[in-house]
Parts: C-alpha cells; sequence; structure tokens
C-alpha cells in the first residue's frame, strides 16, 4: 500500500496532519560516502591489476573469476548502498492534532512503529549533541509520555528545538480543546 | 574441471542479489510515500542493476566455459 505523507492510517475522527518529518538530509551522506568509497576500492583495485599484471588477464581462469568477482562486487555494493537510501528514506515522523506516529527503518527485517496520543505526553525536549549535529542543525526530540510506556525518539530531524516546541504548543491546543469540549 | 564450475556461486551470488533486490523493492512500494523520489529511486536502482548484469553478460558471454581450470601453480 502507497501513502502520501499527508494521509493516516485509521485516522481518528477529525484527525489531520500538522507536520511530517524526516531525517536531516546532510545524515543520507553516509551512506553516500561509503558508497563512493566502495566504488573507489573496487575501481583502484581492478587498475592495479591490470596494470600491475597485464598478462594474468590473458589467462581464461584468471579472466573468468576477474569477471566474476567484479560484478558480484559491483552488486552488492549497489545493493548496499540502495539499503542505505532506504534506511534514511523509511524512518519518518508524522506528527497529527492527536497523536504522533513515529516509523522507524533497522535494516530490512526490523521496522518499529510507535505511537503516541498528545493527551498522554508529559514532556518534550531536544539535544542536539556532536560537531555535525551543531553545525547543520539537526538532533534529537524526545517524547516523554506518561507512565511506563517507552518514549518516542525522533532521531536526527532538523531544528529539533522548533519541532519540539510545535509539539508543546500542540499539546498544550490539544489540552486546551479537551478542556473547552 | 571446466570454468563453467565458477557460474555455480555466482548463480547463487545473483539469487540472493534477486531475492534482496525484491525484499528492498517491496519495502519501498508498501512503507514508501507515492511519489516522485520513490520512483526515482525504483527507476535508478533497476536500470543500474540492469546495466551492471547487462556489462558482466556481455564480459561473461564471450568466455569459453567448457576449458580447463588452470591451477594457481601451473600459472606461476
Amino acid at each position: 500500500m502507497l501513502f502520501s505523507a499527508t494521509r493516516i492510517d485509521n485516522p481518528r475522527p477529525n484527525e489531520h496532519v500538522v507536520f511530517f518529518l524526516r531525517r536531516h538530509p546532510i545524515v543520507f551522506l553516509k551512506p553516500i560516502l561509503l558508497f563512493v568509497i566502495q566504488c573507489a576500492v573496487g575501481i583502484g583495485l581492478a587498475l592495479f591489476l591490470y596494470y600491475t599484471f597485464p598478462d594474468f588477464l590473458n589467462i581464461s581462469t584468471i579472466y573468468a573469476v576477474a569477471i566474476i568477482l567484479g560484478s558480484a562486487y559491483a552488486l552488492l555494493t549497489w545493493l548496499l548502498f540502495f539499503y542505505g537510501f532506504l534506511d534514511y528514506y523509511l524512518d519518518t515522523s508524522l506528527v497529527t492534532n492527536v497523536r504522533i506516529i513515529n516509523t522507524e527503518q533497522n535494516g530490512l527485517f526490523s521496522r518499529v512503529h510507535a505511537e503516541q496520543y498528545l493527551d498522554r505526553i508529559q514532556d518534550v525536549t531536544s539535544e542536539i549533541k556532536g560537531l555535525f549535529p551543531t553545525l547543520f542543525h539537526y538532533g534529537t526530540v524526545y517524547v516523554q509520555t506518561a507512565g511506563a510506556q517507552e518514549r518516542v525518539t525522533m532521531e536526527q530531524v532538523p531544528n529539533p528545538d522548533i519541532v519540539a516546541q510545535k509539539l508543546l504548543d500542540l499539546i498544550e491546543t490539544n489540552r486546551h480543546a479537551k478542556i473547552v469540549n | 574441471m571446466p570454468l563453467a564450475i565458477f557460474l555455480i556461486p555466482y548463480g547463487l551470488f545473483l539469487l540472493c542479489f534477486f531475492i534482496f533486490a525484491l525484499f528492498a523493492l517491496a519495502h519501498l512500494f508498501v512503507f514508501g510515500e507515492k511519489n516522485f523520489t520513490t520512483f526515482l529511486a525504483t527507476f535508478l536502482f533497476i536500470v543500474a542493476s540492469v546495466l551492471v548484469l547487462n556489462t558482466s553478460w556481455n564480459l561473461l558471454v564471450s568466455i569459453d566455459w567448457k576449458e580447463p581450470v588452470a591451477l594457481i601453480a601451473s600459472l606461476l
């Protein structure tokens, strides 16, 4: 099932999307760098073998093994890069006027889907820690709920302080609306 | 022992690659958004995979797979 960022699965009455969050784009630089390094290593090794042992490739056994290994390496590198993209792209946080829906993709076979209703939230804190997060202004937003329930963590989101403030405003508006009703 | 023996592990690798690639694409379709980025990612992944597979095929097809495997000791 394909969904858009503004569509909610099993929406509650009068529920609408307030904002949609994904990790900061700079976070995707890590899989890109890894992919570039893997490509450089592969191409470098191929060129090294080609220029250092040019006669070896004339031997059909070595030529066949080299082509097979090169093909497998290229496909594996590409697949790992695509997995890196999925890990980035499928981590989302959807904030509605009723709840927070946080989805985290950990590899291919682990997906954590957490929901917290705004009226159960007790505290929202933001954290910017490290050189890159400080430079590019991204960080973690912690949403603490009442009781022993696990807190929702929005990792590496852009402008975490603004997100935390918006969440607090939304919680306040939600509580006020409940009191009025 | 013919050179074709090397095609067995390569075939197994390709099978694993296709399974994992299908899993990845299925994840993107099931959990991804319906937008241009999803389309572009799917398109680029398939195109690049086909390019690598096509290049590999073109290089592998010229090899005589019935030729016996030369042992390392005999090469040196």
